[in-house]
């Protein structure tokens, strides 16, 4: 019986705080009408996007002469042309290159996130949900005060904290991201460690840490995994998000948000690319990891 | 559990997680590398004048007696005074609160009248074109980041339609604020009859509700087609269905009832981004609410500005949460009884 709404949340992750993560969460209950096979092309897709997104981050800097950070007086707010297929900004830097470089820096950052906090958060809430007691408690309610904060203000608040550097802005988020994972998995060992097998490895004489690591938390993990392929897209956009604001990634290293951050000021008279093309790149990127995800998920909860 | 132990028991949670936030806040800003003194002090001041202002700004004392003196503060609803405009903080935030309230319940509106159709629209229809066409759409949406959104929008209205007017705050420099009601243009000179004012303060505040809408219509489509779907093939509408109700009728008079609840959820959420990430829009539109001056207070080493930010809005969130909380209790009877 559940005390509170959190905790009938925690053990429902449909109804977590974050905007999208009980939306992205929440079955589209379209099992019942495929009892033949789709294929799924909205997963093709997204692999095929963040394939091309991959490829173009680790070979991307090959495929032009220009340097993403010395600027070029002589071609300065150029448009999207033969020779600058993204055009140049106001220090005559390709956008292209630029954007491809800081696609590196953004996969790179979108994966440090997730691991950080899917390793922190499922271990915490691993164990507190295993052991209980005064230690679940008092850890809960930190979990409570962090949740208390949007995602995105505490992350803001951290690295404002910390320094505008490119790891204090994985950490920050990796910090808002956390409570997440600590409640999914808390919330997946509270049912499991009544489990049969659990008492039948007990009774054989397992130690009760090697039952928690071994057998109950491989299982409590699907939901986090879950968890993990929304926090992908999200860190990019919250990372971006900072950049762009000034609290983040510092120009002139070349991250998406940055790179958005430097074209805002030329919206109006017209010079749109050096804005929109990162932009763009930042909503593939999310969309390709938000489809791909959708699909991983699929398979998770079908087991 | 009866009612009002769970109302005990969640009202002392919010209190202990308020303590628990303000704390947080405290620690964020001690913490800092900044130099408050300095910014004070300025680079020229001597030794003396910097031990006067240590100690004016409470900085000598141990830091338990420093937080405590926070808490104190807070409680008495002081957050310190800003060092870029000299008022205190609250004060400033205070004014700003309206415009950021008007654009959160703008967008908040946008995003649940067009969200929560389509995806009513996609549970009847599922399975077939339209139904996908919408699902992408709400992907598409978000994935969207909102701050490119919002100056691909002001590109193509503002610098190149020339539809949109500039956008830089709520009104045109040459027309008067409404009378002061609510402190939302658009609602205050609705109700005073101010014509001019109304459509000029509409015009500013469409482009960044419609922004923040797209974005904040994924998650209203989500549930309004999942929760659509799943009260569709429930029992009690078959037996409506059987008893020769009309599909329409089934619609409004009991599957949308049930779906309330999800939808509930869904808009406190949604508010809550709303009031927080606005940080983003407001910056981009420089609309004057928190989250304008929340980017200037950063950007300006303000950082009794910025803890105070963080503060409010966590507060209202915390506020929120529990508001919904018990919204739940009133709507779905089997919380209350569990």
């Amino acid at each position: 019986m559940a005390s509170t709404i959190q905790d009938i949340q925690a053990a429902q992750p449909v109804f977590e705080g974050r905007l999208f993560s009980a939306l992205d969460s929440v079955d589209l209950a379209d099992g019942e009408l495929s009892h033949r096979r789709r294929r799924p092309y909205s997963a093709i897709v997204g692999f095929k996007v963040l394939g091309l997104i991959v490829l173009l981050a680790i070979f991307g800097p090959l495929l032009t002469d220009f340097s993403p950070t010395k600027p070029d007086t002589s071609a300065i707010l150029t448009g999207p042309s033969s020779t600058h297929w993204m055009g140049t900004d106001q220090y005559g830097r390709d956008v292209f290159t630029r954007v491809v470089h800081a696609a590196r820096l953004d996969l790179r950052i979108a994966v440090s996130i997730t691991a950080l906090s899917l390793v922190c958060g499922s271990l915490v809430g691993g164990l507190i949900g295993f052991y209980g007691g005064w230690i679940e408690l008092i850890t809960m309610r930190v979990i409570d005060v962090l949740v208390a904060f949007p995602g995105f203000i505490l992350a803001l608040g951290i690295t404002a904290m910390l320094g505008n550097t490119t790891q204090n802005v994985i950490i920050a988020v990796a910090i808002a991201y956390f409570p997440y994972f600590v409640r999914i998995t808390r919330g997946e060992m509270l049912s499991l460690r009544e489990a049969e097998f659990a008492a039948a490895a007990t009774t054989v004489g397992v130690k009760r840490l090697r039952i928690m690591f071994y057998h109950l938390l491989p299982n409590a993990l699907p939901p986090a995994l879950v968890q993990a392929t929304l926090t992908l897209g999200w860190g990019i956009l919250d990372a971006a998000g900072l950049s762009f604001l000034g609290v983040g990634i510092r120009p002139p290293t070349a991250e998406w948000g940055v790179l958005v951050g430097d074209g805002a000021q030329y919206i109006n008279s017209g010079e749109w690319w050096i804005s929109v093309f990162p932009g763009l790149m930042i909503l593939l990127a999310v969309l390709a990891f938000n489809l791909c995800g959708d699909w991983v998920r699929d398979r998770l909860e079908r087991r | 559990m009866s009612l009002r132990k769970y109302l005990i028991r969640r009202l002392g949670l919010t209190i202990v997680t308020l303590f628990g936030v303000i704390i947080a806040v405290f620690l964020m800003t001690r913490v800092l590398p900044g130099d408050p003194v300095s910014v004070k002090a300025g680079s020229y001041a001597t030794p003396e004048v910097r031990a006067a202002i240590t100690k004016e700004l409470g900085l000598d004392k141990p830091l338990p007696v420093q937080l405590a003196n926070y808490i104190k503060n807070v409680l008495r609803g002081d957050f310190g005074d800003s060092t870029r405009s000299g008022h205190p903080v609250r004060e400033d935030l205070f004014q700003r609160l309206p415009a950021t309230f008007e654009l959160a319940l703008a967008a908040l509106f946008l995003g649940a009248v067009v969200g929560i159709p389509l995806g009513i629209w996609a549970a009847l229809n599922r399975g077939s074109r339209k139904d996908a066409v919408i699902q992408q759409l709400s992907i598409l949406s978000a994935a969207t980041p909102v701050f490119w959104f919002g100056l691909v929008l002001i590109y193509l209205f503002y610098a190149r339609w020339n539809i949109a007017p500039p956008p830089v705050g709520r009104l045109d420099t040459n027309i008067d604020a409404p009378t002061d009601i609510t402190g939302m243009y658009t609602f205050d000179a609705l109700v005073t009859g101010n014509w001019s004012a109304f459509s000029n303060a509409f015009s500013h505040l469409i482009l960044p509700t419609v922004t923040l809408g797209f974005i904040v219509m994924s998650p209203f489509i989500k549930m309004a087609r999942s929760s659509m779907i799943s009260v569709l093939s429930s029992d009690y509408v078959l037996a409506a269905k059987s008893l020769g109700l009309s599909n329409r009728e089934i619609v409004w008079q009991d599957a949308l009832k049930n779906a309330m609840v999800s939808l509930l959820t869904v808009g406190g959420i949604v508010l809550g981004y709303l009031l927080a990430g606005n940080v983003l829009v407001e910056t981009i539109f420089a609309w004057p609410g928190m989250g304008f001056y929340a980017w200037n207070a950063l950007t300006g080493s303000d950082y009794d500005a910025i803890q105070g930010f963080v503060l409010t809005v966590a507060i209202i969130y915390v506020f929120l949460n529990l508001a919904i909380d018990l919204a739940y209790t009133l709507i779905d009877p089997r919380i209350r009884l569990a």
